[in-house]
Formats: C-alpha cells, sequence, structure tokens
C-alpha cells in the first residue's frame, strides 16, 4: 500500500532526436496535505515532469531519464503505471483526449469500473465527485454539449471519483473565474484532507492564494521564482474610426435546441477600436465570433464585417479582411516549419521574423510547428495571423497556455496592430486580459448552465 | 467542439432497448431481405424499419432525404435498364434500402458506452470491447477535427493555392497528426485512469433485457412473418 507523497531525485530527461535536456537535475519534494505551485515559462519542462510523475516517460513516451522519483517509499519505475494511477490523478491540460463516452456519469464511472468499484456504490461516488466540483447541474448532460471549462470540471470530478492521494493538476486554463475560485476552495479542502496536490498553472497570480510553496523551472532547471506581475501593459486608448463589424438584432440557437444562445443581439466595433466579450465557460464567445466569421448562419438578424455579409458565403473575401485564432491552435497549423507558417501568411516577406521576434519564437524558426509547446503553438497562430495584416482580428481566449512575459509580449504586439489601423476584437475569460485589452467590455452570461452554487 | 451542432440525444424506448434486441432485428431483417424477393414483402420490412426509426426520433434533414431519393431513383433506373423489369429493379432497391437502414436502427440509437457495457457481459476479452469503444468514439471525434480544419483551412485560403493542394495541406496533413497524436493521448489516457486489458472490469450499469425488448423482438418477428406470408404465403 502506496501512501506517501512523491519526490524526485537529481532528475533529468533528453527526448530522443534533441540535444537540449528538458529536465535537468530536477529534485523535489510533495508532501501529503501540501499544494505546491509548479511554474515557468512555456516549454520550461512543466509537462514533462508531469509526465514523469505519471509514469508515463518513460513507459509509454520514450526518453533518456536518469535520477529517480520515489512514491511513498517505492521506486516509481519498478510500478506499473495502473497500480501508479490508483495513488496518482493526472488531469491533462486538453480535456477532449480524455473522455471515453458520451456523458457525465458514464464518464465519471469509467475509472471507478477500471478499478473495480463494486457496482452498488458506483453512482454514489458519481454524485459525491460531482457535488464536489459543483457541477451537480451537469448530471444526465452529453458532454457534446458542454463548454471546454464544463469538461474541464467534469474530467475533475472523475478524478476526485478515483479518491487517489496525490492529484496532478492542468486545470486552469479554461476555467472562468467562478470555476476557479470553486477549484481552489475544493484544492484547499481536499489538503486538509491530506491529500498531495502538484498544480502547473501559469496563473501563478491565483494559485499563490492557496498554493504553500511554488517551484519555478526555466529551460528545465530549478530557478528562482519572479515576482508575480499584478498587472499587465494597458492598450493605448483611441478614437474609434468608421465601422468595421457591426451586427444588428442577431438571434441564434443551435439546431435542435429550443433554447436562444442570442436573441436581438447588438454590436458595432470601429476601427482601431478594441472589444473584450468577458465571460464565464459556455456563455456564448466562441459562437459569436464563429458567426461573425461565417462558420455558423445565424437564425435571425444582420452581420457585416469590413462591408462583407458573411452569411452570404464569400468566406474568401471575408477571410482577406478579418483573421480568427481559434481557442485551440492544433487545427491552424499546418506546414512543416514555423517560419513557413508565418511565411505562408505574410502580406511582405520582411514580416515573419519581425512577427517571430515579437512574439518569442525566435530561434525555433526551423522547429515543427507541432513539437511546440500549447503555449508557443498559440503565439505562432498569433504571429501568422498578423502577418496577414488583417483589417479584423477576432482572438479566442489568448491567455491559454501564456506566462506573464509571453502574455504581456502579446498584449503590446496587439497594441500596436491597434496604432496601425487594425480592429481587435477578443473573447475571454481572463479579467486581467479584458482590462489590459480593453476600450470596452461586453460582457456575456451563462447561457448552458447555472452559476455554481458556493462550496459548503 | 464548439462550432459542433450541439443536440441532446432524445432518449426514446428505442434508445433505451437493450443492444442485442436491436442488433438481432437488425441482422434478422436484412438476412431476410436477403431471401425475399416480392417488392410487398420487402416494402414491409422497411415500413418496420421506418416506424422504429420514426419512433426513435430520427429525422433525416431534407437534403438527406433529397439524396437518398435522387440515389434510390438512379439505383432503380439502373436496374431497369439492365433487366427491362420494374418488378425487378424494385426488388433490389427495396431490398438494397432494408440493408442500407436496419443496422443504423442500432448505431443510430445506441450509445458506445451502453454497447460496451452490453458486450461486457459475454465473454469477449475487454481489450476487444474496449477497442470497439475506442473505435466508435474516434469517428466523431476524427469529424469534429475535420470539421475544425476543413474551417481553418477556408479562412486562409487567399485563393493563391489550387484546391487539390489546400486540401492537402490543410486537411490530411494536419489529419495525420491527429490520428497519431490521438493514439498517444488516448492510450496515456487509458493508463492514467486505471484501464488495463488483463483486469476484470465493474459494470456500473449493466443493461438487461426487459420487456420493451421482448414487445419490440415480438413486433420484428410479427413484420418478418407478415413479409414472409406476403411472399410464400400468398400465392401458394
Amino acid at each position: 500500500m502506496i501512501n506517501q507523497a512523491i519526490q524526485t531525485l537529481e532528475l533529468s530527461l533528453r527526448y530522443s532526436g534533441q540535444n537540449a535536456r528538458a529536465l535537468d537535475k530536477v529534485s523535489l519534494e510533495l508532501s501529503p496535505g501540501e499544494i505546491v505551485l509548479v511554474s515557468g515559462p512555456t516549454g520550461c519542462g512543466k509537462s514533462t515532469l508531469g509526465l514523469i510523475l505519471c509514469g508515463a516517460i518513460p513507459g509509454l513516451i520514450p526518453g533518456m531519464l536518469s535520477g529517480s522519483v520515489l512514491l511513498g517509499r517505492e521506486d516509481l519505475s519498478t510500478l506499473p503505471m495502473r497500480e501508479i494511477a490508483g495513488v496518482l490523478g493526472f488531469l491533462l491540460q486538453n480535456v477532449e483526449q480524455q473522455t471515453f463516452t458520451d456523458q457525465v456519469e458514464e464518464e465519471i464511472a469509467f475509472g471507478l469500473e477500471n478499478f473495480c468499484v463494486p457496482a452498488a456504490e458506483i453512482p454514489g461516488r458519481i454524485e459525491e465527485a460531482l457535488a464536489l466540483v459543483d457541477a451537480r447541474h451537469l448530471a444526465g448532460r452529453q458532454l457534446s454539449t458542454l463548454s471546454a471549462g464544463e469538461r474541464q470540471r467534469v474530467m475533475l470530478a472523475a478524478l476526485l471519483a478515483l479518491r487517489q492521494q496525490i492529484l496532478i493538476l492542468e486545470p486552469l486554463a479554461y476555467l472562468d473565474q467562478a470555476a476557479q475560485q470553486m477549484l481552489l476552495r475544493l484544492l484547499l479542502r481536499l489538503a486538509e484532507q491530506g491529500k498531495a496536490v502538484l498544480i502547473f498553472e501559469h496563473r501563478r497570480d491565483i494559485v499563490h492564494t492557496v498554493a504553500h510553496r511554488e517551484i519555478y523551472l526555466q529551460e528545465g532547471r530549478l530557478a528562482v521564482a519572479p515576482e508575480v506581475r499584478a498587472s499587465f501593459p494597458r492598450i493605448r486608448q483611441r478614437k474609434p474610426g468608421p465601422t468595421v463589424l457591426d451586427i444588428a438584432q442577431l438571434d441564434f440557437t443551435w439546431s435542435g435546441s429550443d433554447q436562444s444562445i442570442f436573441s436581438s443581439f447588438s454590436l458595432t466595433v470601429g476601427q482601431q477600436e478594441s472589444v473584450v466579450l468577458l465571460g464565464s465557460n459556455g456563455s456564448g464567445k466562441s459562437t459569436l465570433m464563429a458567426l461573425i466569421m461565417g462558420l455558423l448562419r445565424p437564425t435571425g438578424g444582420r452581420i457585416t464585417v469590413c462591408n462583407h455579409d458573411p452569411a452570404a458565403g464569400a468566406l474568401r473575401l471575408l477571410a482577406r479582411d478579418a483573421a480568427f485564432i481559434f481557442q485551440h491552435p492544433d487545427h491552424q497549423l499546418f506546414l512543416p516549419y514555423v517560419r513557413d507558417e508565418v511565411a505562408s501568411q505574410a502580406a511582405e516577406p520582411g514580416a515573419v521574423q519581425a512577427e517571430l521576434a515579437d512574439m518569442g519564437l525566435e530561434g525555433l524558426e526551423d522547429r515543427h510547428p507541432r513539437s511546440l509547446s500549447m503555449g508557443q503553438k498559440r503565439r505562432l497562430t498569433i504571429a501568422a495571423a498578423l502577418a496577414r495584416q488583417p483589417k479584423l482580428l477576432l482572438l479566442d481566449e489568448p491567455s491559454v497556455g501564456q506566462d506573464d512575459l509571453h502574455l504581456s509580449r502579446i498584449i503590446c504586439r496587439l497594441d500596436r496592430f491597434l496604432e496601425q489601423g487594425g480592429t481587435l476584437l477578443t473573447a475571454t475569460h481572463d479579467r486581467r486580459v479584458a482590462e489590459a485589452l480593453a476600450d470596452r467590455i461586453i460582457r456575456f452570461q451563462e447561457q448552458t448552465a447555472p452559476e455554481p452554487a458556493p462550496c459548503a | 467542439m464548439i462550432f459542433a451542432r450541439r443536440r441532446n440525444s432524445p432518449a426514446t424506448v428505442i434508445h433505451r432497448l437493450h443492444p442485442f434486441s436491436k442488433m438481432a432485428a437488425g441482422m434478422g431483417l436484412s438476412a431476410l431481405a436477403l431471401c425475399l424477393h416480392s417488392p410487398a414483402a420487402l416494402a414491409v420490412l422497411l415500413a418496420f424499419v421506418f416506424t422504429v426509426l420514426a419512433a426513435a426520433r430520427i429525422r433525416p434533414t431534407l437534403r438527406q432525404l433529397l439524396s437518398l431519393l435522387a440515389f434510390f431513383t438512379v439505383f432503380s433506373a439502373v436496374n431497369f435498364v439492365i433487366n427491362h423489369d420494374p418488378a425487378h429493379a424494385a426488388t433490389y432497391t427495396l431490398r438494397f434500402a432494408v440493408f442500407l437502414t436496419a443496422m443504423p436502427m442500432l448505431s443510430l440509437t445506441t450509445d458506445p458506452q451502453q454497447l460496451t457495457r452490453a458486450l461486457a457481459a459475454t465473454p469477449l476479452p475487454a481489450g476487444i470491447s474496449m477497442a470497439l469503444l475506442l473505435v466508435w468514439r474516434f469517428f466523431p471525434l476524427l469529424a469534429a477535427d475535420v470539421r475544425q480544419m476543413r474551417q481553418a483551412a477556408r479562412l486562409r485560403d487567399r485563393g493563391d493555392i489550387s484546391p487539390a493542394r489546400r486540401l492537402y495541406r490543410g486537411v490530411l496533413v494536419p489529419l495525420a497528426f491527429s490520428v497519431i497524436e490521438y493514439t498517444d493521448r488516448v492510450t496515456l489516457a487509458l493508463e492514467l485512469r486505471g484501464f488495463s486489458p488483463d483486469v476484470d472490469r465493474t459494470c456500473a450499469n449493466r443493461p438487461r433485457i426487459g420487456q420493451a425488448d421482448v414487445m419490440f423482438s415480438l413486433l420484428a418477428l410479427t413484420a418478418s412473418c407478415a413479409a414472409a406470408w406476403l411472399q410464400w404465403g400468398v400465392g401458394a
């Protein structure tokens, strides 16, 4: 029986085919009842550390590993992953690929069934786990109808239902403020119950309120954590020019649903204006962006984007003037090299290096885009979009996967984009981003689920 | 996926039937359709299947209906041109329609998890039923991925590359990566959730044969008997 926390000694890892070490002599300890924040710039080795701690490296992912990891008193390398999973739960950043069923309760039951929890006990464990993450209102829902944040909550419930002693989480990226606060209160309660929690997160300001200490990684090594940024540079206020985006009396309802997402919604955005859509998970921000770009058709009303009607289907004409950066960058990366991704979109050849430098991607030009970290991929899609010099830029959740330094860089580059005559529409649940980027904030209310109830 | 059409599956009595009842009915009707050569008898089977699909609230869109109509019109016409016999053309068309619609009675109304749970009650190894679940789950994910990739490709299309190149670069290459990543991620996620093909699992909600299943099977049998009577009883 393993019931103690985890310890690494001089842990180093080099992925096959790469010269640099992803981790370099990292020693750390996590005790029962402790919440430890692991932070650092994007690509610093946080995810690699998590994969080693759960036994996936070198069990599933090859790499040259040295040093040791102790789970309780046992050497992790001697334990099968299933045994590790009985003690240590790991919530990955991309919840999309961790789900095996299409219904909330079924998904939570999946892990319980794998660990042979008696069938009669499972419904109670599901209810308890949903209550812990304030997601009882999601019971009975299909996973495909949930927002990214709601899905993340369900996956967290699936983890908590297993009652593991150690939790490793990458959970805040897609959670709105209410869900983040709920999660942090929950982590405190779990720590009081003696569970050890390791949380990988860029939002250091939020996690500092509950973490007992912080481990900062830089280029795979332990380093001294810099001060947390209290605020970000703010874009300069400008007087809006002629209308670039005009939404009039917009109605939208998903096919097969009787719940309206937008009803008589109107919005006008002028040139050089930066408007932020601020709202919780599932409130319809991304849906509005898809409607603006003609990827969805409104059920009523009219949208005009740079004098184009997206509903008319002339997407190629619209795409010349407007660029849309998706929430998940993977679908927007096509080419074999980072340089090519930007060059294929650039209006001027000289823009490629400048945009990569602005996004902190210099030195990565010859890497395959898919080999980048999530935050780097996101910045690459922003660089490619800006290189096109669009009149209107739609940006969905720009802070996901970004550390403070790179988020500042993005904000500064967007300020220059506005200065050059661009117009910006950003969807986010991150208040810091909203305050830094907004000339005007449009608040979105929850559409698909009620606000979570406060923790008992 | 945020751009996927959102819907909640309607939980009709057909959805709640045991997967094996629907599977048996689908296979039985398909096998019987192979033996029948009377258009009237085949029409009875088709009517039963349509009734079941309607009870499950599966309603094709107008576009799908028109596409099906066009397809079957061409299919009948080709049969007629080859054989110069309208009865023969009708038989083949109806038989093909039964084949196309009988098994969707199962696939369109059964969650993969429900089928896995039913299979778990058989002596089939857990690894096989799990593989079935993953494959079943893989296609909707893949479809959603392809939809987003096509959207992304369209959004960056400036008209300077050919459609074939756009398809290759914008959809096929990312899709290949997506499939490989999916395989890696699923393996990792399965291990993290404690799945092992060599270890027994419990089952939270094993489907059971109920009264509705008996009733459904009797109705399927009645439709089959009616079709058989039209084929062999009326003229005999």
